[in-house]
């Protein structure tokens, strides 16, 4: 194994320095009492005494690079990762040969359609095929009575929350209503007590999705001009109202626009079954990792974005896709998981949507020639079209990624700079951003991909003749 | 309803009108000093975002200013993380870094931008960094035009801006800044009156200053005690050695407070000489864990643009530290940072050839902990000739350790 792990690959793979030094304090023998492998090594596996009760479990399959932790780290790989990988590559004598435990074949069986797919670490190991094997026998043997009852058991909180969530569409269309009653113009003064009161019935209500929307509201109403607010509020309160009525229709939309509103209203689909989900639209392609956001939330996570550019496709369909983390704000200061700039090649797996653009990441290997900037089409009013098609498929969104080329950043007022093509058309961008963009100024043409949200652009990346720049 | 009359506006397309780019965005990108590299940049970043945090600003200030030497300047689109760094480094902003300052910060005047060099006629026009810098170096050369540039100023210039700008008169203060500097002690900001206090009692010559100078001088005395004392008493061993007893304090921090105070804008040469001292007598009689009386000299060294004493001082503690088995980045990396340019070749390679420098190595190996400072400070200390050789010293070590060290060295090998 210690061929395969090398010092300069795990350098490579680690998120960021931080990261590798934290891995480096974890070398100690007393951060992890258990080492294990397989005969062959092409699996390892290890538990990390973290803080809490339970240790952390850590396995890697040094033949691909697979990995996986339990901890809560938003970084990938975390720290325990990398010092796994890292005692296997300096002192794989730590190590001790072991027959796989329970969580270890767990983590195979998950794997098992990607390493079938992909061919790869079967090849590498036998001992990884037997393994898998091994796991397939053990879920025959479960006790079917029992996965029965469990069965019944979701099914049943499964319909209170249903129950429950519908309670909570009767609140917040009451809301609606009483807010329309009051008057638009007022709402900003009365936003963040009424908003936050009904958020915290809403989650209550098990409908965490639509407390969000409207923690949102009543935050965002402050970050436009004042002239633009009760345009602004007219425009949540309708993509409010539309979710809670769709909610109530489902059986008369198609099936991702199901996901799509049970997705507003607070319904997760778990990574793994997304992952496992073989109808769930994938793109594999070299990605440029256009920027990284980080936004403290009102309910205290902070949310970390990454999004990712398509550097093979003209389509507006595939060409973006948005890697969510979140993580409390009470783990202290936390880097994305991502470099703005950086480029790889992997798999986006995008949640069912009529807009799809949120994903999770389920194979990722490096590039050994960095991608080119993927083409774009040329200026703003095709790709406004872009946005007006995704609100008629998915008409709550908030904002949507458009691209073009053939632009320039310029000043459009004061202290307002735009984004503007060559047939006069701008969109004013987002003030928070000028500092940054000024550099840009007098740079032509300039490529773009950016977040349009109907009122204001925020710039994610930019191919110029300066060079590449990238929102982090 | 609702919905429709929320969706409908959804599609409204904004208007805009395009206004002309402002000259400065244009000079920015037409500023004649090549773009650090793609490769510089790269290291320039993975430094960035490694340093730790309470040597960070510190390192890159001296990262920056290198490039700058070096004759490159950075990618526009980096200045907006990194322009805050050398905003007050007069000699680091050129016509791009003074285009962007003058574009997002309102209170800068854009026709900076404008002018290709800072001469007498439009220095009033730059920023603030780039002022201070050109009446230093005017007073090296002229004292009395300094002086009048400064008088001028003083008279329509901000609160702020009249207290740095006499401050910028320490470098070759003289009694005939007397007068100027008396008129100051009555300015309306306390601020400026304090300044020219303090200037006052740096002037040479000055009761003030030659009482400071007995006081600093008093500091340093021969030994008195065993053979080398009763030697010297009795008139056999004159050149006994060195001590240095400062005076007596409530605890290090008042001690360290008081001697900064004590020998701020004294030169060495001019301590030695009150002490009855060679400049090697002085420095050898300063303890080894001294971290005022040292910078201090070295500020007044840098103020006079004497690189070779800033140097001299750098080498003197470096070495000292080195030739025994203990070196860390806190004994030196204050006075690093006063360094104008790199040390000489020949320095390097005794730093990289110490025991304390193969002392540093082992710790690190031994602990496999994160670099303390020690190895990134020493890599900002050396010239661009010594970089293959850190490299080959750090090979050995985890990569994770010496990241920052390394970042620096690959980025000061893209500037040649």
């Amino acid at each position: 194994m210690s061929d395969v792990l090398t010092r300069d690959k795990i350098e490579q793979l680690a998120p960021d320095q931080a990261s590798l030094a934290a891995a480096l304090k974890l070398m100690k023998p007393a951060s992890f009492p258990l080492l294990a492998r397989t005969g062959d090594g092409s699996l390892i596996w290890g538990e990390c005494q973290g803080s809490g009760a339970t240790p952390y479990r850590v396995i890697v399959s040094p033949p691909d690079l697979g990995y996986r932790c339990t901890c809560p780290s938003r970084k990938f790989p975390c720290k325990h990762v990398l010092a796994v990988m890292w005692i296997a590559c300096e002192s794989p004598q730590r190590f001790d040969e072991a027959p796989t435990p329970d969580w270890v074949g767990d983590w195979l069986t998950r794997r098992r359609p990607k390493v079938a797919a992909e061919g790869t670490a079967v090849t590498a190991g036998g001992s990884l095929a037997a393994a898998v094997a091994e796991i397939a026998e053990t879920d025959q043997a479960a006790d079917p009575a029992a996965a029965a009852r469990a069965e019944v058991q979701r099914k049943r909180v499964r319909e209170q929350r249903e129950a429950s969530v519908r309670h909570g569409l009767d609140d917040l269309d009451r809301w609606i209503v009483d807010q329309l009653d009051l008057g638009l113009v007022g709402f900003p003064q009365r936003a963040t007590g009424s908003a936050r009161t009904l958020s915290t019935r809403l989650v209550d209500a098990k409908a965490p999705g639509l407390a969000t929307r409207l923690d949102a509201l009543a935050a965002d109403v402050f970050r436009v001009p004042e002239q633009m607010r009760v345009d602004l509020v007219l425009e949540r309160l309708a993509a409010l109202a539309l979710i809670s009525s769709a909610y109530r229709h489902q059986e008369k939309l198609t099936p991702p626009l199901i996901e799509d509103v049970r997705r507003a209203a607070g319904w997760i689909l778990r990574r793994e079954d997304l992952l496992a989900d073989e109808g769930a639209p994938r793109v594999t392609a070299d990605w440029i990792v256009a920027a990284t956001r980080s936004e403290v939330q009102p309910d205290k996570l902070r949310r970390l974005e990454t999004w990712l550019l398509n550097a093979a496709t003209a389509d507006p369909l595939t060409r973006v896709a948005l890697l969510v983390d979140f993580v409390p704000l009470s783990s202290g200061p936390s880097a994305p998981p991502f470099l703005a700039g950086e480029t790889f090649s992997g798999e986006v797996v995008l949640y069912p949507s009529m807009a799809p653009l949120r994903g999770q990441l389920a194979t990722r290997t490096p590039v050994s020639v960095p991608p080119p900037w993927p083409s774009m089409p040329d200026g703003l009013a095709v790709a406004l079209e872009e946005y007006e098609a995704a609100l008629v498929r998915q008409p709550w969104l908030d904002s949507w990624p458009l691209a073009a080329r053939g632009l320039a950043v310029v000043p459009i007022a004061a202290d307002q700079l735009g984004l503007a093509d060559t047939s006069g058309l701008t969109l004013p961008l987002d003030s928070s951003q000028a500092d940054n963009l000024i550099p840009m100024l007098g740079l032509e043409p300039v490529s773009a991909l950016w977040i349009w949200d109907g009122r204001f652009a925020t710039l994610l990346a930019a191919d110029t003749p300066l060079g590449r720049w990238h929102e982090a | 309803m609702l919905a429709l009359a929320g969706q409908a506006q959804r599609f409204v397309r904004p208007q805009g009108v395009r206004h002309p780019i402002p000259e400065a965005a244009l000079r920015m990108h037409q500023d004649p000093r090549p773009i650090l590299s793609n490769g510089g940049r790269r290291a320039l970043r993975r430094l960035a975002s490694s340093l730790e945090r309470g040597s960070a600003d510190a390192v890159l200030r001296a990262v920056l200013r290198r490039i700058g030497r070096a004759g490159f300047r950075l990618h526009p689109f980096d200045l907006p993380k990194l322009v805050a760094y050398i905003r007050d480094d007069g000699k680091n902003l050129g016509i791009a870094e003074r285009a962007y300052l003058s574009l997002v910060d309102r209170s800068t005047r854009p026709q900076n931008a404008l002018h290709a060099d800072i001469t007498a006629e439009n220095w009033t026009e730059f920023p603030k960094g780039h002022r201070v810098a050109f009446v230093a170096s005017v007073r090296r050369q002229h004292p009395a035009a300094g002086r009048a540039l400064v008088a001028d100023a003083l008279k329509s210039e901000a609160a702020d801006m009249r207290g740095v700008l006499l401050e910028a008169l320490a470098a070759g203060l003289e009694a005939d800044d007397l007068p100027l500097l008396e008129a100051a002690t009555t300015d309306r900001a306390e601020s400026v009156r304090a300044a020219a206090s303090r200037l006052i009692a740096r002037v040479p010559g000055t009761p003030a200053y030659l009482a400071r100078l007995a006081e600093a001088a008093r500091c340093f005395t021969r030994s008195t005690t065993g053979l080398a004392g009763a030697l010297n008493r009795v008139g056999l061993l004159p050149t006994a050695e060195a001590r240095f007893v400062p005076p007596p304090a409530p605890n290090p921090a008042v001690q360290t407070q008081r001697l900064h105070t004590l020998f701020e804008g004294l030169p060495a040469d001019d301590v030695a000489a009150a002490a009855g001292l060679t400049l090697s007598e002085l420095l050898n009689a300063l303890p080894a864990d001294d971290v005022a009386v040292l910078p201090s000299f070295a500020a007044t060294a840098g103020l006079q643009g004497r690189n070779d004493l800033v140097a001299r001082f750098v080498e003197h503690k470096l070495f000292r530290a080195a030739a025994g088995s203990h070196l860390f980045a806190h004994q030196f990396a204050a006075l690093a940072g006063q360094l104008i340019e790199p040390l000489a070749i020949a320095s390097a390679e005794q730093l990289l050839a110490s025991p304390g420098w193969r002392a540093v190595l082992q710790r690190l190996s031994d602990e496999r902990g994160k670099d303390d400072g020690t190895l990134v400070w020493a890599a900002v200390m050396l010239p661009d000739a010594a970089m293959p050789l850190l490299l080959e010293s750090l090979a050995p070590l985890s990569p994770a350790t010496t990241r920052s060290a390394r970042d620096f060295a690959e980025l000061v090998m893209t500037l040649r």
